[in-house]
């Protein structure tokens, strides 16, 4: 069914996604970002990810790359006691 | 249109009438059904506990695919000709236009993609068309009891005129959503209930300055953070439907005088008189099988959906279509298990489709967390500027036929074909074509049994008309024999070449083609849409 898991996705095929740094400019990128979330206050903020969200999206479009995208959102960070 | 109570069975107070095949419900799915069987020699009792067909407009969005089904039956004229053809939607958000589609952007099919009919009308002429086979439906007589045995049902009915008992091979459920038959088994729907209430309402306009198209609105002014439909149906009657909150009450969002002011300020005028209001909330649910020994349940008694999306009754049509053909074989005898247990296979697969359409929609006109409504309200303000934005609105992806291509009774493709989602399992495309009768549509020509159409080769000399198998018949249909296709659009649309052919079992679903037939290909393939093998 169109947008839905591909069967390679199901069965653990899952794209992987890139794991080294692919920004040109990361400081500058996150600096911006940080100072547009600030701006738009709270409310804002969260309109302002959706959007922003929604705009990368469809920038990437392969389904199982944004399937695989949102995997990897919703993993929590690794305990870091050893550190 | 009401009916007299039909009277007792003959022999009633002898013993249980012995029957083959009895339908609970004349509705939509059982009226349907039990035409399909009477076309093919299988008579069915009609059991209704009503008097007359349907209360209010209910379904109305009948689809394409459901009016190709109803044409094979013989009973779609008088519908295209009293019901309103459209196919295009509009969908705003608050009072700016977001887009607009078209359901069928290309010619020569000979059903549109929709027309809207108040269920009541459809239920008239496919009542009509039963009676005119020499069929009937048993008026105020209600399924009481069930009691299924291995190789029969027996069933109780209570009239006004007493009761009476039947013992009948097969049962099948089309009863809807209160079925009877589906407590008597003791089966509980799986799936999702939402909180959301709508209110629906069916308004006789005066004047009304809307086209024939679907209009619907997110946040429309005149009802603050909601959604609403908009949509004309036959007789001057359009039906609206106003989202409310999830603590709205039933019982006073119902009331008239409330129902009139929250049109009043939709429509901007007066002008209208209310027809039927009703008060429901979304249910997606479905059977974990959709046959029990020798009980079949089908339409709303099998599965439900919200209604926007218009995948309840098209869908419950579809069922009716796709078991009609099996249960005549399993009726005679010439089918094996397997044929009948394709119909609880292709026909859970479409309604998990249809449940999984109907939640995503209904999840996007009522987003539960404050997360969730920012996501979708940015879906909503992008689309005004931004077209990808337009493809992640949802205001109810309405209804589209099954694709089976996971059945059982398929016959996989060998080779290339350039036709898209197209494959073994999908319905068959129309075509306009020429037949020695005239002018006709492909889809005229596959009635009820196996049908091959094909393109010959340049040198193929001797094609059969019929290809017989175990007690079926397959009707050979040869380009430039028995059809011509001058508008060379069933060639584009099958990507026919010299040499291919296409096997249509008798609901009009693909099972195989090839690029190269053969006679033995035809019988492997069609054995295999039998279950047998």
């Amino acid at each position: 069914m169109t947008g839905d898991k591909s069967p390679e996705f199901l069965a653990g095929l899952a794209p992987s996604l890139h794991e080294a740094s692919r920004f040109e400019g990361p400081d500058a990128f996150y600096a911006t970002l940080v100072k547009k979330l600030e701006a738009a206050g709270d409310d804002g903020a969260l309109q302002f990810l959706c959007r922003l969200v929604l705009i990368l999206a469809n920038e990437v479009g392969h389904q199982d790359t944004l399937l695989a995208a949102l995997g990897r959102a919703e993993r929590k960070p690794q305990s870091s006691d050893n550190l | 249109m009401q009916f007299p109570a039909a009277p007792l069975p003959k022999g009633a107070a002898a013993g249980p009438e012995r029957v083959q095949v009895v339908i609970a419900g004349a509705g939509l799915v059982g009226l349907t059904l039990a035409i399909d069987l009477t076309l093919q020699g299988v008579p069915a009792v009609v059991l209704e506990k009503r008097d007359a067909a349907g209360e209010g407009s209910r379904s109305i969005c009948q689809a394409k695919r459901t009016l190709e089904i109803w044409d094979r039956l013989g009973a779609a004229a008088p519908m295209l000709e009293k019901g309103i053809t459209w196919k295009t939607g509009r969908v705003f958000h608050r009072d700016r236009l977001l887009y607009s589609f078209d359901l069928l952007p290309e010619s020569g099919h000979k059903m549109p993609a929709f027309i809207n009919l108040q269920q009541f009308h459809v239920e008239a002429a496919l009542i009509d068309r039963l009676y005119a086979l020499g069929g009937a439906v048993r008026w105020c007589h209600e399924l009481t009891g069930v009691d299924p045995h291995e190789k029969n049902v027996s069933i109780a009915v209570q009239t006004p005129a007493g009761s009476y008992r039947m013992d009948t091979d097969w049962l099948v459920d089309c009863e809807g959503a209160r079925s009877l038959v589906r407590r008597a088994l003791g089966l509980q729907f799986g799936g999702e209930v939402f909180a959301d209430k709508f209110l629906i309402c069916d308004v006789k306009m005066g004047h009304a300055d809307f086209p024939s198209e679907r209009w619907f609105w997110f946040e429309p002014p005149f009802h603050t953070g909601q959604t609403a439909l908009l949509h004309r149906q036959a007789d001057n009657v359009w039906r609206i439907d106003l989202q409310l909150s999830p603590e709205a009450d039933p019982e006073i969002e119902r009331e008239p005088a409330r129902v009139t002011e929250r049109i009043r300020r939709m429509l901007g005028h007066s002008d209208f008189s209310l027809e039927w209001v009703s008060v429901y909330v979304f249910q997606c649910r479905t059977l974990e099988r959709y046959i029990h020994g020798r009980v079949v349940f089908a339409g709303d008694a099998a599965h439900q959906v919200s209604p926007f999306g218009a995948r309840g009754g098209n869908g419950g049509v579809q069922d009716a279509d796709n078991l009609a053909w099996k249960l005549v074989r399993a009726v005679d005898g010439r089918a094996s298990p397997r044929l009948l247990d394709s119909y609880d296979a292709e026909r859970r697969t479409a309604a998990y489709e249809n449940i999984l359409n109907s939640t995503r929609s209904t999840d996007f006109m009522s987003p539960k967390t404050k997360a969730s409504r920012a996501l979708r309200d940015e879906v909503l303000a992008l689309a005004a500027e931004a077209p990808f934005a337009r493809t992640l609105v949802n205001p109810g992806r309405l209804s589209v036929p099954a694709h089976l291509t996971d059945s059982p009774l398929n016959t996989p493709d060998r080779e290339s074909w350039s036709t898209g989602q197209f494959a073994p399992g999908s319905p068959a495309f129309d075509a306009p074509i020429h037949s020695p009768a005239g002018k006709r549509w492909l889809l005229e020509l596959l009635t009820g049994q196996f049908v091959l159409v094909l393109q010959p080769d340049q040198d193929e000399q001797l094609i059969p008309e019929q290809i017989p198998i175990d007690g079926e018949r397959v009707t050979v249909l040869a380009l430039g024999r028995d059809l011509e296709d001058e508008q060379d659009v069933l060639a584009r649309r099958y990507n026919l070449l010299p040499g291919s052919a296409y096997l249509f079992r008798p609901d009009q679903h693909l099972v195989a083609r090839w690029r190269h037939w053969s006679v033995r290909g035809v019988e492997e393939a069609a054995r295999k849409a039998l279950g047998q093998s």
